[in-house]
């Protein structure tokens, strides 16, 4: 019942959900980042590194190129911290286009059962094992990418109604507000940038073994562009607004056969379509709250 | 007590403030006037830090805080209202109070990872309190963006009160009430705001002022040309002359 194609696609799903979920996290908190994908490529080639080559256990691999991907952001943010708007817009683009320019001089290759493994500029990274090697289905590496999301799902959920999560949306609203409030917005901006660097980070990793290849060209500024999309068009007031619109996009525009060659014709126009008369999504605040109180009274009914 | 000496502020070519020295009297309300554009504004924005200051002094209960910004500041204690008003739009209108009580304690990962719309929490607690002294109680739940006016302002009051600050200014608190409305704020500002704390209120409208204020300066050209008692003042020639023109 549930084929390899069909199992791929809701991977897919999954892992775009992190990197959509890392941009809408800096949405929130009122930036609008073209660098995500830096994030994602970073942790996926040092992920894949770690694992192919130097043979270290998968969590530990996961774990550091998302460690990676989060100082990376926090740098970025750091150095960004007085630029907000489009410039923050376009230091970010600017700094995603220097990794990928990087990853295609990056070479650094290594011996391995006769065979020269390990990233080659422009020709990718190929042989990323790991899945073949342990002998683990594409079904039970769904599982485990949907498990990661979970667990990132209850984090984001926690955070939002934390007072972190509340700053995070007064920064998104009015950051010199949020300043007279007695906060210090640099901490905060760093710490929602880390944050999204490390969740893009995940993504960027289990991406890198479920295509056992990735290439420089994969972590272009198109992935960035779809991953504020993504949050634009299922919503900003609630962390499953992204993955409505991953779901929208990949599930359905993107699996479905029949407007496969249109389909970024159709996506485009959604997002306009979206911005003109949902600024903030299907989803924004004020109709997650409404629903929130419907449901309460509901169960309470 | 807050005191400003010889604080000046340009911005460009312009002069906002000029060489201003200022005693606010603690405990009191003081009320600062001046037609418009004779920098009132630009004084509430260096008191809090919004903006920071070209040459002179700022002290906060004799430790100067010239250089700090307006988060340091206002955990020090000094609240404000904005005359064009800033709440969070976005947000409920109790969450918007909720808001000025997050920095409580700044870096204690439990504050900042701990649920903040329970029920039962203080800051929820004080917040309603907050709200119930603003007469607001039944609009909590609203979304911010839904209220009225009047409403608004009253939030961005209820919201610097719920800090508890030992300074609050106010930035046109009545801007754009009608008389009815004016009278009302000024009752509240009197039995809930005043007391315990010391006060700056900017108004154009004299009846709030004459009814609040114990203390009044008046601005003219970034310079400050008066400082009294708010009858005497009144009647001053600098200040007639300053609002009417010359005779």
């Amino acid at each position: 019942m549930l084929n390899d194609y069909l199992l791929t696609v809701i991977s897919n799903i999954g892992m775009i959900s992190l990197i959509a979920l890392s941009a809408y996290l800096l949405l929130i908190t009122g930036e609008i980042s073209f660098g995500q994908q830096a994030y994602f490529g970073i942790s996926a080639y040092s992920g894949a590194i770690a694992t192919t080559l130097w043979g270290w256990p998968f969590w530990i691999a996961l774990l550091f190129g998302s460690f990676l991907a989060a100082i990376a952001a926090g740098v970025v943010s750091a150095l960004t911290v007085r630029i907000s708007g489009l410039y923050f817009s376009i230091a970010t683009l600017a700094f995603s286009e220097m990794v990928r320019l990087s990853l295609l001089k990056f070479s650094y290759q290594k011996e391995i059962d006769g065979e020269l493994v390990g990233p080659n500029g422009a020709e990718g990274f190929g042989e990323i094992r790991w899945i073949f090697e342990n002998n683990i289905s594409v079904f039970q590496y769904t599982l485990l990418i949907y498990l990661i999301l979970f667990l990132v799902l209850i984090c984001l959920l926690l955070i939002e109604r934390s007072g972190l999560g509340m700053i995070f949306r007064m920064l998104g609203q009015d950051p010199m507000l949020t300043r007279v409030q007695g906060l210090n917005t640099v901490i905060y901006k760093v710490i929602a940038a880390v944050l999204a660097g490390f969740i893009a980070g995940l993504g960027g990793m289990l991406y890198a073994h479920s295509l056992t290849f990735i290439e420089p060209q994969i972590f272009n500024v198109m992935l960035g562009v779809h991953s504020l999309a993504y949050g634009l068009i299922g919503g900003l007031g609630t962390v499953f607004g992204p993955l409505i619109g991953v779901a929208l996009d990949i599930g359905f525009l993107e699996s479905i056969r029949v407007i496969h060659g249109y389909r970024m014709i159709v996506f485009g126009g959604l997002v306009a379509l979206m911005l003109i008369f949902m600024p903030r999504g299907v989803l924004d605040e004020n109709r997650v709250y409404r629903l929130r109180l419907a449901l309460r009274n509901w169960f309470r009914v | 007590m807050f005191e400003l000496r010889e604080v000046c502020k340009s911005f460009g070519e312009l002069r906002a403030l000029h060489s201003i020295s200022l005693k606010i009297k603690p405990g009191l309300i003081t009320g600062l006037i001046g037609p418009n554009g004779s920098g009132k504004t630009s004084l509430v924005n260096i008191m809090s830090g919004v903006y920071p200051i070209d040459s002179g002094q700022i002290l906060l209960d004799g430790k100067d805080i010239s250089g700090a910004t307006s988060d340091q500041i206002s955990r020090l204690g000094v609240f404000r209202t904005f005359q064009h008003i800033r709440i969070f739009e976005r947000m409920t209108v109790i969450e918007n109070v909720i808001s000025a009580m997050i920095s409580l304690e700044p870096f204690s990962l439990n504050e900042l990872l701990g649920q903040v719309r329970k029920p039962d929490d203080p800051k929820v607690k004080v917040a309603q309190n907050m709200l119930e002294i603003m007469e607001m109680e039944e609009e909590s739940t609203l979304f911010a963006s839904e209220l009225p006016l009047p409403k608004r302002r009253r939030l961005e009051i209820a919201r610097a009160l719920a800090r508890d600050p030992k300074v609050i200014l106010l930035d046109e608190p009545a801007g754009g009430m009608t008389p009815k409305e004016t009278e009302s704020l000024a009752h509240l500002i009197l039995k809930h705001v005043a007391p315990g704390r010391t006060c700056l209120v900017i108004e154009h409208k004299m009846d709030l002022i004459a009814e609040v204020c114990e203390d009044l300066c008046v601005l003219h050209h970034g310079e400050k040309i008066a400082q009294g008692e708010p009858l005497v003042v009144f009647n001053q020639p600098e200040v007639i002359e300053a609002y009417l023109g010359r005779g």
